[in-house]
């Protein structure tokens, strides 16, 4: 039998500032109180353990070259292509669609795809609803959209939706893009509102945010194979008891602010100078309809019958 | 105990002369595959994945296009012009062409990337006659030698360019506009005891006896070199170009000027000037790629943390900590070269700053501040390198005269320390 | 490499247009000529993103997936080069005195150490391309099979301890 290693190593892209990074923190404290200190775990945000480059986390903690991860679901998607899924444009309407995807037969899907790429996934989390902001004016149809230029992150899927909708897609690394909004070279971006405050961009002149929930990320909580079968299986429930604990945790901070009456962190952001923008049904449609030939490309590439369980699946959640 | 044996190998083989990428990588590999015996192959293969995700950033390939600038533009001709019209403006007598030195190497500075190719093309230009114009020639490499340093501090910066991708949060304009006002500071400082000792050992006296060339003519000559650095900074600043593009366009503008203007590149030396930038890119492409290889083992063996829990629990307080990490850098810079002190020492001594609350970009214009001080520093120093052998003297001879400069930049270094804003409100303003 | 009691040679920033380029036994043509088709690429690439922003305000996000290969093929193309000539950034405080044995001994072990370890990074990057390739990962920019860019580390990285090699030998056959 393999010993159990002294430290583990946990790769998180954003740290214990972020909901991503704290729920990381959560489920490394509760791993090392409930297995008495049998299973320690260093946590390595900006994913450090491979010089940063986020799209590569997925090989590398397959390889072992990372212990375990909380990893969102955009960057593993060159590894695993059925993760593309949750990057659909407007897929998902609201939490109780991500609900229905992560806690039913999608996620039990890719939860076996993920093991076939060879990670073992314990648990979901979420980043959230990417919501657009930009620093020209306030987006309300894909012709306010025209000409603007966007950072995002790398992933072909999202420079084909941006592009549909008549912007100027731009993939740049998070530390590029700060300054070019600044200086006005990029117009604008697309995360989650949690993201968007903690950051401050709007001291990067990003003034005006547009409430579209066109994608969202949910974070998967993994451990590598080898590693997991170094545990004993008493071990082992812990570990994934505390993933699906750490998990609900992380998913209720990132909501926070969000799904309360009010909403209230939208009174915040507002606070800040910022104008934000809540489409009507109608303006949404607008989006929807132009988005949809990639949505249709897509969904071919990520898997007819996986995309259509999601969209089953979603037409009969609870509200 | 695997920690020690990664220094332990690491600073042998650099000692023993193995290319310092080389060490970084070997005793990389040897602590992860000590620390990882019982996984899958010894864990080593971080080694590949780092290796490709340390050279695989998008930032990085302003590197090449500012090392082609640079080789570019020392070869067009501006120095030699710039030269020109700096002595137009400030006439000829003694002392003025110590000052003429230092200002051309800054604007040199805001277009090269790099000391040591500015010390050469500087001095190409500078020594001989400095020597004709009677100044002791240890004296000229001294000034040449020392004035290239700025090159690192004015933007743009490959020292700069490394701490940037190396610190998360630190963005290259940032950095880049850090260092403008302190690059400033250094070049003023370093005249004055130029012009100084200039005049205290009566050197230069036969400098009022040459021609002070025309003022609008050598201007007119010169405008294409002064466009230069408006083109790349203000272009970055005016968000036309990213810095990456911002060398490009510089690379464009440069070859027009040294192929139509002033006609001093010919078309077949296009071969030699991409090959040999080509080369140094990689040169330095390749020591931040096995960089990574070190820092992976240096992040996972845990050794960063008790290391920084000693310096901060040590008692000396946030300015002596200041004070021990400027002479632990000063005396490695004396052996190493900015990029590898980086690459060596900022995973390292991050944790620390962060530990005190330091402003990221201040401390790496102060770590670059040291590094520029090592670039003139005797025994090594790569500035005075080139500078000593174009003016045809031994290293040892330029100490009494080198002196008085490395108090010239530690006194800019002190008022960067005390007041930080010095580093810090240029990039505040322009909102990075 | 420089003789015993020689100068030391200057530092690898400046072109010595003096420096006697040493024979080798394949041409260092080779990775001369990649090195200025890609150099050239890479500049032309970023200057028509330059002027296709300019002109339609329209950008190829593809280029930098494409630009960053290049820097790396770069690195390993001319690095190549570089270890050929002997124009890695090193201490020679050193190894470039003493008596020409030590000289000599320490110019070889050096190379030898460079050989050594590209020759693990050949090997262990098989491994990464292989995964790449059974596992179908595609590149997270143009989506185009990642094996097409890391295909080349493994190959790339043998031509530099091939390099590293040569120099070896010839250090060893200087009187
Ligand atoms: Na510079
Ligand atoms: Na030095």
């Amino acid at each position: 039998d393999t010993p159990y290693k002294s430290e583990y190593r946990m790769s998180l892209v954003l740290g214990t500032a972020f909901p991503w990074g704290k729920g990381g923190e959560i489920w490394a404290n509760l791993v090392k109180e409930r297995t008495k200190g049998r299973i320690n775990i260093k946590l390595y945000p900006g994913v450090s353990l491979i010089q940063g480059d986020q799209t590569r986390e997925f090989s590398a903690l397959r390889q072992g070259v990372i212990d375990m991860a909380v990893g969102s679901t955009i960057n593993w998607s060159p590894q695993v292509r059925q993760l593309n899924l949750f990057s659909l444009p407007f897929l998902m309407p609201d939490y109780a669609a991500m609900d229905a995807l992560t806690q039913g037969d999608v996620g039990r899907q890719l939860f076996a795809t993920l093991d076939k790429a060879g990670v073992v996934p314990l648990a979901w989390g979420e980043n959230g609803y990417r919501e657009l902001s930009n620093s020209k004016r306030a987006v309300r149809t894909p012709t306010d959209l025209k000409g603007m230029k966007i950072r995002v992150v790398g992933s072909p899927l999202f420079l084909d939706t941006f592009t549909a909708l008549g912007a100027n897609p731009t993939q740049m690394s998070w530390a590029d893009a700060q300054p070019a909004f600044a200086s006005g070279a990029v117009d604008g971006q697309e995360n989650p509102l949690s993201i968007f405050t903690a950051a401050k961009l709007h001291n990067v002149a990003q003034k005006n945010i547009t409430l579209w929930g066109y994608v969202a990320d949910p974070l998967i909580f993994v451990v590598n194979k080898e590693i997991w079968a170094s545990w004993t299986p008493a071990d082992q429930a812990i570990v994934r008891q505390a993933a699906m604990d750490a998990g609900k945790q992380e998913i209720a901070i990132a909501r926070k602010g969000l799904v309360e009456p009010g909403q209230p962190l939208l009174k915040e952001i507002a606070a800040l100078g910022v104008t934000v923008t809540q489409l009507t049904p109608a303006e949404r449609e607008a989006f929807v309809k132009a988005t949809r030939p990639v949505y249709e490309k897509w969904k071919k590439a990520i898997g007819v019958d996986l995309v259509t369980t999601a969209e089953q699946a979603i037409a009969a959640r609870k509200q | 105990m695997i920690a020690t044996l990664l220094f332990v190998v690491f600073v042998l083989m650099m000692l023993a002369g193995v290319p310092i990428g080389a060490s970084l990588g070997l005793a990389g590999a040897a602590a992860i595959a000590l620390a990882n015996a019982d996984s899958q192959w010894f864990g080593l293969l971080a080694v590949p994945q780092n290796f490709y995700a340390g050279l695989g950033k998008y930032p990085l390939l302003a590197i090449p296009m500012f090392v082609l600038v640079g080789s570019i533009f020392d070869r067009s001709g501006v120095a030699l012009r710039l030269v020109n019209f700096a002595t137009a403006i400030v006439g000829r007598g003694p002392g003025m062409l110590p000052v003429v030195v230092i200002g051309v190497a800054m604007f040199m500075g805001g277009i090269s990337g790099s000391g040591p190719a500015t010390a050469a093309a500087v001095g190409g230009v500078m020594i001989a006659a400095m020597t004709r114009a009677g100044y002791v020639p240890a004296f000229s490499a001294s000034v040449v030698g020392a004035a290239a340093s700025i090159d690192i501090l004015i933007p743009p910066s490959i020292a700069f360019i490394v701490y940037s991708v190396l610190v998360p949060g630190v963005s290259v304009p940032a950095i880049f506009a850090a260092g403008m006002l302190p690059g400033l500071l250094v070049g003023l400082a370093l005249m004055v005891p130029a012009v100084w000792l200039s005049r205290k050992h009566s050197m230069g006296l036969h400098e009022a006896l040459l021609p002070r060339p025309p003022f609008w003519a050598s201007l007119r000559e010169a405008s294409w070199g002064l466009m230069a650095p408006v083109v790349i900074l203000g272009g970055m600043r005016a968000g036309w170009f990213t810095p990456t593009e911002a060398a490009v366009v510089a690379v464009f503008y440069g070859l027009f000027v040294g192929m139509v203007i002033y006609r001093t590149i010919r078309v077949r030396d296009l071969f030699v000037i991409l090959r040999e930038s080509g080369e140094l890119s990689a040169i330095i492409l390749l020591v931040v790629a096995l960089a990574g290889i070190f820092a992976y083992s240096l992040s996972t063996l845990g050794i960063i943390d008790p290391v920084t829990e000693a310096i901060v629990n040590s008692g000396l307080g946030e300015y002596g900590v200041l004070a021990l990490l400027m002479l632990l850098l000063v005396a490695v810079g004396m052996f190493l070269d900015g990029i590898s002190i980086f690459l060596i020492f900022v995973p390292l001594l991050l944790p620390i700053a962060n530990h005190f609350h330091w402003d990221p970009v201040w401390f790496g214009v102060l770590l670059t501040m040291m590094v520029a001080l090592g670039q003139f520093t005797p025994p090594i120093a790569v500035n005075l390198m080139v500078s000593c052998r174009i003016a045809g003297v031994r290293m040892e001879q330029t100490v009494p005269w080198v002196m008085w400069l490395l108090v010239a930049l530690l006194s800019v270094l002190v008022l960067v320390i005390a007041f930080p804003q010095v580093a810090l409100w240029l990039p505040t303003r322009l909102g990075y | 490499m420089p003789l015993p009691n020689e100068p030391t040679p200057l530092p690898v920033e400046v072109l010595d247009p003096n420096a006697p380029e040493e024979k080798t036994l394949v041409p260092l043509k080779i990775e001369d000529w990649l090195t200025v088709t890609v150099m050239a690429l890479l500049a032309l690439i970023t200057f028509s993103n330059v002027l296709v922003r300019y002109f339609t305000n329209e950008s190829f996000a593809w280029t930098e997936e494409f630009s960053v290969f290049l820097m790396i093929v770069l690195a390993l193309v001319a690095g190549s080069a570089s270890v050929a000539r002997n124009r890695q950034i090193r201490i020679e405080f050193f190894s470039d005195s003493g008596s020409p044995t030590r000289q000599r001994a320490l110019a070889r072990f050096g190379a030898l150490m460079v050989a050594v370890l590209f020759t693990l990074i050949a090997v262990l990057s098989v491994r990464t391309v292989y995964d790449d390739f059974r596992y179908g990962e595609t590149s997270p920019g143009i989506g185009v099979p990642q094996w097409w860019y890391t295909i080349w580390l493994p190959v790339l990285s043998v031509a530099i301890a091939l390099r590293a090699l040569g120099l070896f030998i010839r250090r060893g056959r200087q009187p």
